[in-house]
């Protein structure tokens, strides 16, 4: 056994985001994942996102509205050590698959089910689409500033990755229980409840709460912020704790900066109208030497900064590429692709991409025929009657 | 019955990448005590910011920069399953408290590292700081949309994500050592987080299109994925992602005249017309409030949501059937909300044992269980080897 995961075996019913992530996520850790799609596909088959999402598993097609389709299934988690189902409350019920009837198949079984927004409350039936976890999470709101200010839409779909790391945590600490006690259990994930502590420094609630006003897209705290260098492009400057603040105001040879009241509150708490005055001042100051002037200069200084670049550099990055965070696969069609290796480093049980995403279907001969014992004329027969 | 009983963890980390993951084993039922340096964690001036990373831990303060302190640390180490730490790369080296050091004294130890930059490559012993990363790995960029300012996210994005997996790998780790009865180190950073939370994204062949589709404060993607201002000037969330809730829509606005309406017809129109629908549907939505869209268009099966103010949530009847958020009291802060544990276990349950700790509340609790008597515990603090609470609440 040389992987935290290896001899675990995993039936991942997920589809776009959540559950496909969490499941690649095991598989890389060593588990046998095996992706179980509707016959028209994942629907975020097409996506870049899907090849990654997908790696590292084998992949089948099952009608689950057949009641064939639910049989083969039921086989699938009798040999299962963990199932991941990322639906609207109700559905996998509905598709054979809900918990009841896995536990009845195999008692020992991990039961993931990942929702949008839980199983009980009046929000669970809204789908768990990015947006409206993040919206009903008031995310937005806050980045948009409040006040005046309409919300601002963030781009990257953060719930349906943040729930993925949730979950597969989640789903481990639970395979760790079952080590310890022999049972098996259901891990209930809402894409809400996590938002909610990704969000929760914002969201905690006390009666003298300071709630500063987000005033600027480019960051309001004048010492952790965006600023433009003289050849107009963007750098973020974090002076996270007063030991950097005082060297930044030491090797900009202003020393009456240490003793300047407007610095109260530093890093994090100096409040309107001081900080847009700081701002203004450092954004003066800024203008005068290029970004990576700025930047070379402030390095030198243990200052901490950094350049804002579009994520086509990332892949550059030397740090990035020390790290081992690129890794190249063949996709059929597309050549070799660079996309994310492992996020986590093991000393003792590395993990590892263990190959492409399935073409849809790629694997039903092979798993029907290894798992579940399938002769070549049942398999046709599946075919035929569009159970496979 | 929870998940983690009877796991230690020795948590040396500062700030919210760090902290965070060693909450989280917690609040599965691990014993964490917290070793914070004389100064405390610079993060509990962030009045409110701190118990959400914090809660159920155990406060013990020393200068590791002293011997004696190394000694308590070594000794606590023993007796831990899980370490945690988070300093810049090369820090522990130098403290003599690094994996190779502490492996010597505790074999089976998991040894996390939670770093900025990871331990290889040029940036290593650079300080890391969440924007910095959100700067240099593209996520500004594309929130602010490419030859545009970029977007500081508001939330320390990849400081929250990086320790959702440090806590995974940990348990990973347990679990194999559970299987094996061998430790080993764990690392993760800010960096390969950064990339974990744009894994979509984070994509590169011959011939891809990369589609950038941020902007500065833009409401959405399009006129049916986006923001809209409502009658009482609350903010809605709007989605139609397939035919027949577009169709929905219309109906419950009552503009049923777009359905036959050309510019309209069909998504690729609707794209090429996105402003003019943007427009008619914005008048629309200012004709109600947003309580009675959010109910008509759900109704509909139309996904909605309206944009909550921070100070709402708590307060949200979801969140308070659900029991989401944790409220308890604090000294001086008085009665709290807090987000609430995420996993629901159906044969045992997380815990959150107990508020987040004072600075150094635990000192002499934790120094007498690892077996130290109150003279010599007098004696440290007298000669300033640990730190314990001083302040006074009422």
């Amino acid at each position: 056994m040389d992987q935290a995961l290896s001899g675990f075996k995993v039936i991942d019913f997920g589809h776009y985001i959540p559950g496909p992530y969490t499941a690649m996520m095991l598989a890389e850790q060593g588990a046998e994942v095996i992706k179980v799609e509707r016959p028209g596909g994942d629907p975020y088959r097409g996506e870049p996102g899907f090849m990654v999402f997908n790696r590292s598993k084998k992949g089948i097609t099952l009608d689950l509205k057949k009641e064939e389709g639910q049989r083969i299934a039921h086989e699938l988690i009798k040999q299962a050590d963990v199932v991941i189902a990322n639906y609207r409350p109700g559905v996998t019920e509905r598709l054979g698959i809900g918990y009841d009837r896995a536990r009845e198949l195999n008692p020992n079984l991990v039961y993931c089910s990942i929702t949008g927004f839980g199983e009980e409350g009046p929000y669970r039936d809204r789908p768990g689409w990015d947006p409206i976890v993040a919206s009903t999470v008031g995310i937005y709101v806050e980045q948009g500033g409040r006040e005046d200010n309409p919300p601002t839409y963030l781009v990257l779909p953060l719930p349906s990755y943040y729930t993925a790391f949730m979950t597969s945590f989640s789903i481990t600490t639970a395979l760790l229980a079952r080590e310890m006690t022999g049972k098996g259990q259901k891990v209930d994930i809402s894409m809400f409840k996590t938002m909610i502590t990704v969000a929760g420094s914002m969201l905690v609630d006390f009666e003298e709460k300071i709630r500063i006003p987000y005033s600027n897209p480019q960051g309001q705290a004048p010492v952790y912020k965006l600023y433009q260098g003289s050849d107009g492009k963007w750098f973020f400057m974090a002076l996270g704790n007063l030991t950097f603040v005082s060297k930044f105001a030491l090797a900009m040879g202003h020393d009456e900066w240490l003793v300047d009241p407007r610095f109260e509150g530093a890093p994090f708490l100096i409040l309107p109208p001081i900080n847009l005055e700081l701002i203004e001042m450092f954004s003066e100051i800024f203008s005068t030497r290029t970004r990576d002037e700025w930047i070379e200069f402030l390095r030198a200084e243990d200052i901490p900064c950094a350049p804002a670049l579009p994520i086509e550099n990332y892949f550059d990055d030397p740090q990035v590429l020390a790290n081992e965070m690129v890794v190249e696969i063949e996709e059929p069609g597309l050549g070799s692709v660079r996309e994310m290796g492992v996020s986590i480093n093991f000393s003792r049980t590395p993990g590892g991409v263990k190959g492409r995403s399935p073409k849809i279907g790629e694997h039903n001969e092979e798993v029907l025929t290894e798992l579940l014992d399938c002769s070549a004329q049942e398999i046709t027969g599946l075919k035929k009657r569009e159970i496979i | 019955m929870h998940p983690l009983d009877g796991i230690k963890v020795a948590d040396f980390t500062t700030m919210i990448n760090g902290p965070f993951a060693a909450m989280m084993l917690a609040e599965m039922g691990a014993d964490v005590i917290k070793v914070e340096p004389p100064d405390g964690d610079p993060w509990r001036s962030v009045a409110g910011g701190f118990i959400c990373y914090n809660r159920g831990k155990r406060s013990i303060s020393m200068d590791l920069k002293k011997d004696e302190a190394k000694e308590i640390a070594f000794a606590l180490i023993a007796e831990s399953d899980v370490l945690v730490e988070n300093a810049r790369w090369g820090v522990w080296h130098r403290l003599g408290l690094d994996y190779e050091s502490v492996v010597k004294i505790k074999p089976d130890i998991i040894y996390l590292s939670s770093l900025g930059h990871g331990s290889k490559g040029p940036y290593s012993s650079l300080p890391g700081y969440d924007p910095l990363l959100q700067a240099r790995s593209g996520q500004m960029v594309g929130q602010g949309g490419i030859d545009k300012p970029p977007v500081y996210h508001q939330i320390a994005i990849n400081d929250l994500a990086c320790p959702m997996l440090a806590a995974y790998g940990v348990v990973l780790a347990l679990l194999s050592r559970a299987r094996t009865g061998k430790g080993q180190r764990v690392e993760i950073s800010l960096t390969n987080a950064s990339i974990a939370l744009q894994a979509g994204e984070f994509v590169d062949y011959a011939g891809m299109e990369r589609k950038y589709l941020g902007g500065s404060n833009i409401q959405g993607l399009s006129a049916t994925h986006r923001h809209y201002q409502t009658k009482d000037d609350r903010y809605i969330f709007v989605l139609c992602p397939y035919e027949r809730q577009w169709q929905s829509l219309c109906q419950v606005i009552g503009l049923e005249e777009l359905l036959s309406d050309p510019r309209f017809e069909n998504f690729e129109k609707r794209a090429e017309n996105d402003e003019s629908l943007v427009e008619l549907l914005s008048e629309a939505f200012k004709t109600r409030t947003a309580d009675e869209w959010v109910a008509g268009l759900e109704e509909e099966d139309v996904p909605v949501a309206l944009g909550q103010m921070a100070e709402e949530l708590p307060y949200d009847q979801h969140c308070l059937e659900n029991k989401i958020f944790d409220e308890r009291e604090y000294p001086v802060m008085g009665n709290v909300r807090a987000p609430g544990i995420v996993p629901l276990f159906s044969e045992m349950s997380g815990i959150i044992r107990r508020r987040a700790p004072l600075f150094g509340e635990h000192t002499e609790e934790v120094l007498a269980e690892l077996g130290y008597t109150s003279e010599r515990i007098s004696e440290l603090k007298d000669n300033k080897i640990v730190y314990v609470n001083e302040e006074e609440f009422e």
